[in-house]
């Protein structure tokens, strides 16, 4: 087919003539990405084959696995075609098996950009397009150049040309700059990292992995020395120094560990979040991120189905917070989740304030309107987990009089469930829904009326008890902890049922959406 | 309720299963001017559960008795026995109870469903949020005309909504209405009506267009 072995060297002067028509390939060295994207989910076991196989049986069955997924790689890659054809775009896949795919421009909603460290030594990224319903991505482009992608990106924004209602005001914005709404500087990743969990996230997962093969670390030559001349040292220390100052080194230690997590979480937060950009161009918003692998999310605001603002103990002590959206679409199994997430990791109050009132003025957290929980809400959350450390730490304690040191924690509860139930607290007007909740660290979650999926009004037999009940609010998309609902739990049940019958009213009233709409 | 339920089979009236009295401090109805129509639990759906209790309590209990012989011998014939009793009366209470929970309606703009023993809980779905829908009807429930009814929305939980109990006919018709096509249920109608294995289908749907030309106005 000789019109398509033409096109991949195409300038990126004519952005509407050049693009439609003629069929346009991936990037030649697509296939080389194709089969890594195909050997990341075995890395690990590759890894033990190397390091535990033994005998040419198995270098045998790997390099034949091997060669397969060259073949499949380099078939898939030779028999991608995509093209722009009006308002559509089409993706054909396949040699023998052809899938040919017709995805709508107005329909793609998230654009994902990756360039891992070796993308950006070939020069090339992988582009993902988004609709808002399925299980996959519409058209993932594995890989194609950069300035195509950017091409194809700004097409996206701008429509081809003979443009539907969506894209008409984009025009004259997009003629500008992108203008920037937000960006991280080194003192701020230094800030992100020091306030976060990251570092413990890590060790946590590492100290799992190492479960999941069977490693036993105190194999491993370094950790055994170390332990050894620690002990020694350590044993030493009792001898010559007596209890308190073993205790002072114990905390000493702590500390020391605590520090070292830090430092690890720095480490990961800047390897994350390095050069982080916020952008709008036009109608859509861009985050770009990411020390070796930049990853480059684009989407419209009116997508944002969710908005949390969260602030942990020492976020709030250095007087931030981190923005956070959940975008409608699928949920990708087994994938990266790689779309717009952080509006902000990381900003100050102000600004985050000001992004927030150019993307999504009404999702403020800052409002005055919070209403509160019932009066006896701070003991309900205190019940349970009192009397189950009540009895655990009693029961232990008949063994082992230590363990009735544990009943210290029962004030720390009872400041907690009185902390928590002070702050947590719901708002909702005729344009939003919102709720607040925690005691240390807190978090504000916010949702447009119109994009509410259900709400459920919920009584526990404790509730019923008490008088209360819970109202949950479910918006769409979203994955683990983030898709789970927006719950307000331990409401009077008067206002509960006010709540429900308000929410009702307004959403069974709402205009759908007009991709809903569309998809119907 | 509104009179006009679409879909009372014949002897929902007189035989029906619910007389527990209501669990306290439950949360009030929703104002019934709003309620299009309410679809009610098959008389039958208690009978249904009654076999589906069963048969678990069955599955559960037969091994675990054989489990427990090897151990305590004879004794364990006693044990499963009472244990198989209490677990009767704990689901013959259990299905009363959710009898009377059951609540199922249709509103002008999306469905309402109040279930739930221990554990109360009342949805609410707009129509608009709609993205596809399920009936499903499983080989005992075909026995009793009974379908369940499952409301997919995007949301990632509680986006899926299950309604178990309903008539498979009442099902059908809840469906089309939230879907917004009326016109498929009178196409179906002689195709239900023809078949004799389902008879129990036929008042409810017969029942269906005099209503609608009532309350969708």
């Amino acid at each position: 087919m000789p019109e398509q072995e033409s096109s991949p060297q195409h300038p990126a002067s004519d952005p509407q003539p050049g693009f439609g028509g003629a069929d346009r390939r991936l990037h030649p060295w697509s296939w080389l990405f194709v089969l890594l994207t195909q050997l990341r989910p075995m890395v690990f076991p590759l890894v033990l084959l190397l390091l535990f196989g033994r005998g040419d049986r198995w270098v045998f069955f790997g390099a034949l696995g091997a060669v397969g997924l060259s073949l499949y790689a380099i078939v898939y890659s030779v028999g991608f075609r995509y093209r722009l054809q009006g308002e559509e775009l089409i993706v054909r896949e396949g040699i023998f098996n052809r899938t040919e795919r017709h995805i709508p421009l107005a329909r793609i909603h998230n654009v994902v950009q990756r360039r891992n460290p070796l993308h950006r030594l070939f020069g090339v990224t992988e582009l993902r397009l988004e609709s808002a319903g399925g299980v996959k991505p519409e058209a993932v482009m594995n890989v194609i150049a950069r300035r195509e992608a950017d091409r194809l990106e700004h097409l996206l924004r701008e429509g081809t040309g003979h443009s539907t209602a969506l894209h008409a005001s984009a025009g004259e914005a997009d003629a500008a700059a992108p203008e920037v709404l937000h960006s991280l500087g080194f003192g701020e990743l230094v800030r992100l990292g020091v306030s976060s969990n990251r570092g413990v996230i890590a060790l946590a997962a590492l100290w799992g992995a190492s479960f999941q093969f069977d490693v036993d670390y105190r194999e491993l030559p370094f950790v055994d020395a170390i332990a050894t001349s620690l002990q020694k040292s350590a044993w030493g220390f009792v001898g010559a120094h007596g209890v308190v100052s073993v205790l002072i080194v114990a905390l000493g230690m702590l500390l020391l560990v605590w520090l070292l997590l830090r430092l690890l979480s720095v480490a990961i937060a800047i390897i994350k979040f390095h050069g982080f950009r916020l952008e709008r161009q036009g109608q859509r918003i861009v985050s770009e991120s990411g020390l070796l692998t930049r990853t480059r999310a684009g989407a419209t605001p009116r997508r944002i189905q969710r908005v949390t603002v969260r602030q942990s103990w020492l976020l709030a002590r250095m007087h931030r917070v981190s923005l956070e959206v959940t975008l409608a679409g699928a949920n990708v199994q087994g994938e990266r989740q790689s779309r717009l997430r952080w509006l902000a990791p990381i900003a100050t109050l102000p600004a985050a304030r000001r992004i927030l009132a150019e993307i999504r003025p009404e999702a403020d957290w800052t409002r005055d309107d919070w209403r509160p929980l019932h009066p006896r809400a701070a003991w309900r959350i205190f019940k349970w987990p009192a009397l189950v450390v009540f009895a655990v730490a009693g029961v232990a304690g008949l063994a082992n009089p230590w363990a009735w040191w544990g009943w210290l924690l029962l004030p720390w509860l009872w400041l907690g469930a009185r902390g928590r139930a002070r702050f947590a607290a719901y708002s909702v007007d005729s344009v939003t829904f919102a709720a607040r909740d925690g005691w240390l660290s807190h978090r504000w979650d916010s949702v447009r009326l119109r994009d509410i999926q259900a709400v459920q009004l919920r009584e526990t037999p404790g509730d019923r008890r008490n008088g209360m009940a819970r109202v949950a609010v479910a918006s769409a998309g979203g994955s683990g902890i983030s898709a789970s609902p927006i719950e307000v739990a331990w409401l009077p049940l008067a206002e509960a049922v006010a709540l429900r019958d308000r929410l009702r009213g307004v959403v069974s009233h709402e205009a759908p959406e007009p991709s809903v709409a569309v998809l119907m | 309720m509104p009179a006009g339920d679409p879909a009372v089979p014949a002897e929902a009236a007189d035989a029906s299963p619910v007389s527990a009295p209501p669990p306290n401090a439950a949360a009030p109805d929703f104002d019934p001017d709003l309620v299009l129509e309410s679809y009610p639990l098959h008389p039958a759906a208690v009978r249904l559960w009654a076999w589906q209790h069963g048969i678990a309590l069955v599955l559960a209990l037969v091994p675990s008795t054989l489990v427990a012989s090897a151990f305590v011998g004879a004794w364990a014939l006693v044990l499963g026995a009472l244990t198989a009793l209490l677990l009767h009366l704990v689901s013959m209470r259990y299905r009363r109870i959710a009898a009377c929970r059951f609540r199922c309606q249709r509103h002008s703009g999306g469905l309402a469903y109040r279930h739930g023993v221990w554990w109360h809980s009342e949805v609410f779905i707009p129509s608009a949020r709609i993205q596809h829908t399920e009936v499903n009807q499983g080989p005992l429930a075909r026995r009793y005309g009974i379908g369940k009814l499952k409301v997919f929305t995007a949301a990632a939980q509680l986006g899926a909504l299950e309604i178990d109990g309903l008539a498979y006919a009442d099902a059908l018709v809840l469906r089309d209405r939230l879907l917004g096509r009326d016109a498929v249920i009178i196409d179906a109608e002689p195709a239900a009506a023809e078949n004799p294995d389902h008879a129990q289908r036929e008042p409810p749907v017969s029942a269906a267009p005099a209503n609608r030309a009532g309350t969708d106005a």
